[in-house]
């Protein structure tokens, strides 16, 4: 059998939905936050899938911008985690719920 | 592909290099002791800002420029940018008072909105899906930090977590949308994208290609706060710095309107009715959701935000119509979002300037704010009327030009919706004004404060000069937005 474009496009949506499915469930920022690097990184299958599928380089390339990104806001992201964690020593997002209307 | 010619890349983005320097020195000073609350600090980010202010302003009279690599240098971007810098100039004029007040002259606070202006600025000239998503992510990642700046406020945490998960989740989206119209069209230059796009819709790509477009605008409705996706808007307005907050409500905003005008009018106007459909759909949503919601508001960072959701649901009936008439409704959207910008700004600078030295932001405590400060009050309640789109206002003209647009494209029932939700907004909008002249401040206010500092004063001067002058003379504010949007349409 061999592997066409198809068979990664549905694993990558797949993982894009488990991760969706995470961010919706899970109550943990943490495992809120993982559940969103794994829908950055099957954007990055989608990319590279169709890269090879259409014969451009441009895909393999964007993939190298979403890490560099991923990795940007995974710093900022895990510092303002940290500093919840030192006021409230609570990574549970609804243990946060000082701002209600 | 014709070979770049870099040195017209750096003159044309050479603002964009004053600003990032004036952030680095900005970033820079925070290692000394002595300048860490120095003034100084403050006023190297706003003459980096108003040098970069001059500079696209000379740009924007020479005309639009060309579309280099993934950038487009048109008079759209320099608007938009100029736009951008203002908003920044005045943040940081509210800023000062509000970060000397806590004791908090943090560069790194200057710094951060620096670069996230930058960011702004590539998001509003990105030509290209992932220069605009690098330019979307520049803003955010800074914001994000600025949001919860204060690390030893609880609710600044709370606001910095939820804005930081709600937006990495939309980028993720965005991302996944940019994917799919990157693997049908096999490009991410928007250009090139619309060109191709009735080929590819009517080949058995289209379902694909209709999937990365909805998973676009999904991702663009969590930045402008859309309804369905604009929970996060309220708490994290609420949570974060007031000078802060009205930067999100108004610079983000702005860029990513704009950005999304510029996708809307290229490629999603092509799917016709796909899109009138869509867009009908989140307008209405967008504007019931966020003034019913405003209604039952008691703090009044939260009513603005709700307010802000509201506004969005405005242009968003713009969108509808876009295909209809691209020039006309283009200009309403831009003058549209002057006007908000404007009166937003100006409301917020106003509640900075009611929270003194705390942060609660509850309506109440504006009651006897005509005794105790006049001026404030009087602007707070100009501001409010603008914002409800009373004559003579920009706030009236911006909803003007933006419905008689609509209506000309022969939507008339959702103008007619978007009214009636004006008048509701009526409702909540009255309301602060009501209380700061009619209701008794309670016995442990005191009767006469402290005199505000000037930074502040002169950013509540120059909105509400703004709000009042172009109310009155609107046909110059119009002329200027005509010019900047006929040529990107072209």
């Amino acid at each position: 059998m061999t592997i066409t474009l198809q068979h990664y496009l549905v694993l990558s949506l797949v993982l894009f939905t488990i991760g969706t499915i995470g961010v919706v469930v899970r109550r943990n920022a943490l495992i809120i936050f993982m559940s969103i690097e794994l829908m950055l990184n099957a954007v990055n299958i989608t990319f590279l899938a169709f890269s090879r599928w259409l014969g451009l380089a441009d895909g393999q390339m964007i993939v190298f911008f979403v890490l560099a990104v991923a990795a940007a806001e995974a710093a900022v992201g895990l510092g303002i985690v940290i500093a919840v964690f030192r006021n409230k020593a609570t990574v549970y997002v609804d243990d946060l719920r000082l701002l209600k209307g | 592909m014709m070979p770049t010619d870099w040195s017209i890349v750096l003159n044309l983005s050479l603002p964009w290099i004053v600003v990032f320097a004036a952030a680095t020195v900005t970033l820079l000073a925070s290692a000394s002791a002595r300048l860490r609350t120095s003034p100084l600090v403050a006023l190297t980010a706003l003459a980096g800002i108003i040098t970069a202010f001059v500079l696209s302003w000379q740009q924007w009279i020479s005309g639009s420029g060309p579309i280099i690599a993934t950038l487009a240098f048109d008079r759209l971007s320099s608007f938009g940018w100029l736009l951008i810098l203002g908003i920044a100039a005045l943040t940081i004029l509210m800023s000062f008072s509000y970060l000397q007040d806590r004791h908090a002259g943090h560069p790194e606070y200057y710094a951060l909105l620096l670069f996230s202006a930058i960011g702004m600025g590539v998001l509003i000239s990105g030509y290209d899906l992932i220069t605009i998503f690098i330019g979307l992510e520049t803003m955010s990642v800074a914001i994000y930090a600025l949001a919860g700046f204060f690390r030893e406020r609880p609710q600044g945490n709370e606001a910095a977590l939820k804005y930081f998960l709600t937006g990495a989740f939309a980028s993720a989206f965005l991302l996944f949308g940019i994917a799919f119209l990157f693997g049908t069209t096999g490009t991410t230059d928007v250009g090139m994208i619309a060109a191709q796009q009735n080929q590819v819709l009517s080949s058995d790509l289209r379902s694909s290609f209709l999937f990365g477009l909805a998973m676009l605008v999904i991702g663009f409705g969590f930045k402008v706060a859309a309804v369905p996706f604009h929970a996060w808007a309220p708490d994290v307005y609420d949570g974060a710095p007031t000078p802060i907050t009205a930067f999100m409500a108004t610079a983000v905003k702005v860029a990513a309107f704009i950005a999304f005008l510029r996708i809307a009018s290229a490629v999603l106007v092509l799917t016709g009715v796909l899109w009138e459909h869509l867009a009908w759909g989140l307008a209405v949503a967008t504007m019931l959701v966020g003034n019913l919601a405003a209604i039952a508001q008691d703090n009044i960072k939260r009513m603005l935000a709700y307010s802000s959701i509201a506004h969005a649901g405005y242009l968003l009936v713009a969108f509808t119509a876009l295909a209809q008439d691209p020039t006309g409704l283009s200009r309403g959207i831009l003058f549209y979002l002057v006007a908000y910008l404007l009166m937003t700004l100006g409301a917020f600078a106003v509640v900075t300037a009611t929270q003194e030295t705390g942060e609660a932001a509850d309506i109440n405590l504006l009651a006897g704010l005509s005794k105790r400060r006049p001026w404030a009050a009087a602007m707070l309640a100009l501001f409010l009327f603008s914002l409800t789109g009373f004559p003579p206002t920009i706030g009236f003209f911006g909803k003007y030009y933006l419905f008689l647009g609509t209506v000309k494209a022969g939507f008339i029932w959702l103008v007619v919706i978007a009214l009636l939700n004006s008048a509701i907004s009526a409702y909540y909008y009255l309301r602060p004004i009501v209380v700061m002249y009619f209701h008794e401040p309670r016995e442990t206010e005191e009767k006469h404060a402290l005199p505000l500092a000037s930074p502040l004063v002169a950013v509540i001067a120059i909105t509400a000069i703004s709000v009042f002058l172009f109310g009155l003379l609107p046909t110059n504010l119009l002329a200027i937005v005509e010019h900047s949007v006929m040529a990107f349409l072209q």
